[in-house]
């Protein structure tokens, strides 16, 4: 059991052959990241993506994955996370942390740093990433950098981070004056690592006592988006103003359930309340990188490119010959969209199904 | 919380987010963006931060205080702000504030220091992100600098017997937490529109108390030296060459699709 709030610490025997007691567990420093677990109690999707790059950023720069779960239950993520890759987990397990309280997964997340030797720590783009990050990264004066979409160590050792800055019209590439850095990546960036043989070792941390949270957590509610979430859909259909109201949107839902996807949304049909803001794709919304993104009677403003350019493979629909999203996308098809749906939704299920 | 509030909106100027690409010009040997032709406005999630705070003020009294950081601030887009119901401007104004050479860590630091000097503030309220570099990172740096309860992502405050509740943005929905003042607040977009100024209002902008200082200024204490350090600085190659699918009729076009979707392994 490690004792994050106090001075003594011990490890269990079967852990490593660590004697002393004092918590320098590694010489090397390590990469920590922070899983989100569903309600099913597995890590979420976009936190295996994450440990898929904390996974090669170890063993390109020789150094420790470690992994942080919090949760009322957090056995099945944290056995989960080991068969990754990951060579250790800390687990925070308790009620207080059944659902997310910024303070309290903050807190517990700085004690732990102090504790361990980091260089970086990683952790999802997504409400719960773009708040925790930043917090830590200030709760320790260290560096932070949001909305990352490209991780790598230079033969010197020293990480740098990309970041998409002004609307995607440029990239930035950061380094930390201060470690550990702290990045947020977002969606779409990493992938899973591939399943084996879990050796690495659990540990479940010792609470601190005194943590307390000035922000009480009063209700969750939830908004029905239809199924899949947006940033972890490997496919997302996304309307535009042209898609007219409530009625086109249910085209795209019959698109976007024949891959098991996602249907997303520029900001005008947000507004027009044709469809949720939490279905909204653009720097105001959700990034998403999918492997296809489906831009349907979406001009391409540069607040939704910067939603969505990085996708794998886009697929504009449009009227307009001239609109700009034919200059991102990689298929594009000049016509009425309500024409090209029928036969392309039924040319799919036929394709697909065989 | 007795009598009225005193709210403080963290404000940045940026180059006009709603700009057109060929308006960003990306110098990356001095790895600076430099804008073309679009004039600087106040980052839209700052203006929903003033237009929150303008909400809270109505309901309960106070003031309201435009705070901005930068260089050759533009007083035009500061008057706008002051219009549309803000009551004084503090501005913090240097070379060494200038977009590039600060990060948002010093950022932070700056308006901690600037907030600390004030004699009473109850709420500090930001965008949840800036329009240029989009990191959403000084509302986080404020609370922990002055040591207050941070809720980011608001898109709706309620103040209710001296207790905050604030409905947040979640990824599948929204959750109400309720914190205590003095407290940072940072907005999405979904708390509401800035409103129109009254002319009446634009008028008396100019006769409204507006105050620069200088980092030197401030209380030593607070400030920090920057933590990230630009590398480098690129265009991105988004430009593609699109492959357009065209039938003899729509329901071909939508056949033909999907089949060269298939043959190039995309679904």
């Amino acid at each position: 059991m490690l004792e994050l709030s106090g001075e003594q610490v011990y490890w269990q025997p079967h852990m490593r052959a660590y004697r002393n007691r004092r918590l320098d567990l590694t010489e090397k420093e390590g990469i920590l990241t922070i899983c989100d677990i569903r309600e099913d109690g597995m890590p979420s999707a976009l936190s295996l993506q994450v440990i898929g790059i904390g996974k090669e950023l170890a063993k390109t720069s020789g150094r420790s994955l470690f992994c942080v779960i919090m949760g009322g239950e957090t056995a099945p993520a944290a056995e989960s996370v080991l068969r990754y890759g990951v060579e250790k987990v800390f687990c925070a397990k308790g009620e207080q942390f059944r659902s997310y309280n910024p303070e309290l997964f903050s807190k517990t997340i700085k004690n732990l740093c102090d504790k361990i030797n980091l260089e970086l720590i990683l952790l999802g783009s997504d409400e719960i990433g773009m708040d925790l990050g930043p917090r830590i990264a200030f709760s320790m004066q260290s560096a932070v950098v949001t909305d990352c979409v490209g991780l790598r160590f230079e033969t010197g050792g020293e990480i740098r981070c990309t970041k998409p800055i002004y609307g995607s019209n440029a990239l930035a590439v950061y380094t930390a004056k201060e470690k550990p850095m702290v990045a947020v990546v977002r969606s779409g960036v990493g992938e899973a690592p591939a399943e084996e043989n879990a050796t690495g070792s659990i540990e479940d941390l010792a609470l601190d006592a005194e943590l307390e949270s000035r922000i009480e957590i009063i209700e969750r509610v939830k908004e029905d988006t239809g199924g899949v979430r947006l940033e972890e859909a490997g496919v997302v259909v996304s309307g535009g103003r042209g898609i007219g109201g409530k009625e086109g949107f249910e085209s795209l839902n019959e698109l976007a359930s024949v891959f098991g996807g996602a249907v997303g949304a520029s900001r005008p049909p947000c507004d027009a309340g044709w469809i949720t803001s939490q279905n909204q794709v653009g720097i105001t919304g959700k990034i998403v990188s999918p492997n296809l993104y489906f831009a349907i009677a979406i001009s391409g403003s540069s607040q939704h490119l910067s939603g969505m350019a990085d996708s794998k493979n886009i697929i504009a629909i449009n009227k307009d010959p001239d609109a700009y999203i034919f200059k991102v996308a990689h298929y594009g098809v000049v016509d009425d969209w309500k024409t090209i749906m029928p036969a392309f939704v039924k040319n799919v299920k036929e394709l697909i199904g065989n | 919380m007795q009598g009225e509030l005193n709210i403080v909106v963290c404000m940045k100027q940026v180059p006009d987010p709603e700009g057109p690409s060929s308006s960003y010009e990306v110098d990356s040997d001095n790895k600076k963006v430099i804008p073309k032709g679009i004039p600087p406005v106040m980052s839209p999630f700052d203006e929903n931060a003033l237009e929150a705070a303008v909400k809270l003020k109505e309901k309960h009294g106070g003031k309201v205080t435009i705070l901005s950081v930068g260089c050759n601030l533009s007083k035009p887009v500061l008057l706008k702000a002051v219009a549309v119901g803000a009551d004084e401007i503090l501005t913090i104004e240097d070379d060494s504030c200038d977009r590039e050479s600060i990060d948002g860590f010093q950022t932070a630091s700056h308006i901690a220091a600037a907030v600390a000097g004030m004699e009473r503030v109850d709420l500090v309220i930001t965008g949840r992100q800036a329009a240029d570099t989009n990191a959403g990172i000084v509302g986080a740096g404020i609370a922990e600098f002055l040591n207050m309860p941070l809720v980011t992502l608001a898109q709706r405050i309620e103040l209710t017997e001296g207790k905050l509740n604030i409905e947040r943005v979640m990824p599948d929905g929204f959750e109400v937490v309720s914190t205590t003042l003095p407290a940072v607040i940072t907005v999405s977009h979904e708390i509401g529109e800035i409103r129109y100024p009254k002319m009446s209002d634009i008028k008396l902008a100019k006769s409204k108390p507006h105050k620069t200082m200088k980092p030197s200024d401030l209380d030593a204490n607070y400030l920090k030296s920057e933590v990230l350090d630009m590398t480098e600085l690129k265009a991105p190659q988004i430009e593609r060459d699109c492959v357009m699918i065209k039938g003899d009729n729509a329901d071909e076009t939508g056949a033909l699709l999907a089949k060269r979707l298939r043959e190039d392994k995309v679904i």
